[in-house]
């Protein structure tokens, strides 16, 4: 890992986690466990598609680890990563099959399967299936916020193209 | 196969209807939700089990948990709900009072559920003509 590399990384994962914080300030009036922006996705998405896999992969692990630390909840810990792991694998995967045009495409469905990871977690950790009745509403709401910060992504990676042609 | 996967209205339509369906499951749901008892399981493990249609002075009830966080519990004629909690972000006490089995409150944190199931001795139809 050259140094240029080592530099994009930490600065995409430094900025993952700045969205996640300042996205942790925002209050949520819907009181599910587990509905959010997912701001932070952003960077994931953007990374899965002009990185190389292993590349994204490190930012997210390495945002949810730090992310988690600096929350100071361990608890949280867990069903970030349930859902990351679950996220990021598809985001990739929808990476492979899909243009620079359907970006958001591929944010939708690591959304959608950000909130299964974590329900599956949810459902081991309280050793109970009652937290599935909260999969329609998460559902709904990985559509919604899946879409917004997916069309965010598509835009940052289009201009980024722009912006690094330039510099070149 | 792989034409479809990559076509953007195959995954606009799916969208769609994964939302449409979402939907339709919790409209389902809210009709067939109705129940009176309340059952306490943290950890997994049932703790407690009041019949909200018998209460009539409202009380509360802490239940500790293992990592030494708590809940209070307020139970009242027909409603239950979490009013304090120990947890940082204080999900379970903003959901309120609940009434039936639509939404349990979940207290991720301290692994408290609390859900509403119908008696046994009830019928779905007896319900509906109450």
């Amino acid at each position: 890992m050259n140094a240029k590399k080592l530099t994009k990384l930490a600065m995409l994962t430094t900025l993952a986690l700045i969205i996640f914080a300042v996205e942790a300030q925002i209050p949520i009036p819907i009181p599910i466990p587990g509905v959010k922006l997912g701001l932070a996705n952003v960077i994931t998405v953007y990374a899965a598609f002009t990185m190389k896999p292993r590349d994204a992969i490190l930012i997210l692990l390495c945002r949810i680890v730090l992310g988690s630390m600096f929350s100071g909840n361990v608890m949280s810990l867990m069903y970030s990563l349930g859902g990351g792991i679950l996220c990021i694998a598809v985001t990739l995967l929808m990476a492979k099959l899909l243009s620079q045009n359907q970006i958001w495409i591929a944010s939708v469905m690591g959304a959608i399967f950000h909130n299964v990871g974590q329900i599956i977690v949810a459902v081991f950790v309280m050793g109970s299936i009652a937290v599935i009745a909260y999969l329609p509403y998460l559902l709904i709401s990985a559509v919604i916020t899946g879409t917004l910060t997916g069309l965010t992504a598509q835009a940052v990676t289009k201009h980024m193209k722009k912006i690094s042609k330039d510099i070149e | 196969m792989k034409c479809l996967l990559r076509s953007t209205r195959f995954w606009v339509i799916c969208f769609l209807l994964l939302l449409l369906g979402s939907a339709a499951v919790l409209i389902f749901m809210q009709s067939s939700s109705k129940g009176t008892v309340a059952v306490i399981t943290q950890d997994g493990k049932e703790i407690e089990r009041v019949d909200l249609d018998s209460v009539e002075e409202p009380y509360t009830m802490c239940v500790d948990s293992d990592n030494g966080g708590y809940n209070i519990i307020l139970i009242e004629h027909q409603r239950i709900s979490v009013i304090e909690a120990s947890c940082p972000d204080h999900v379970c006490v903003e959901q309120g009072k609940i009434s039936n089995s639509l939404t349990p409150i979940v207290c991720l944190p301290n692994k408290l559920i609390i859900q509403i199931e119908r008696a046994d001795n009830e019928l779905p139809l007896d319900a509906e003509v109450k």
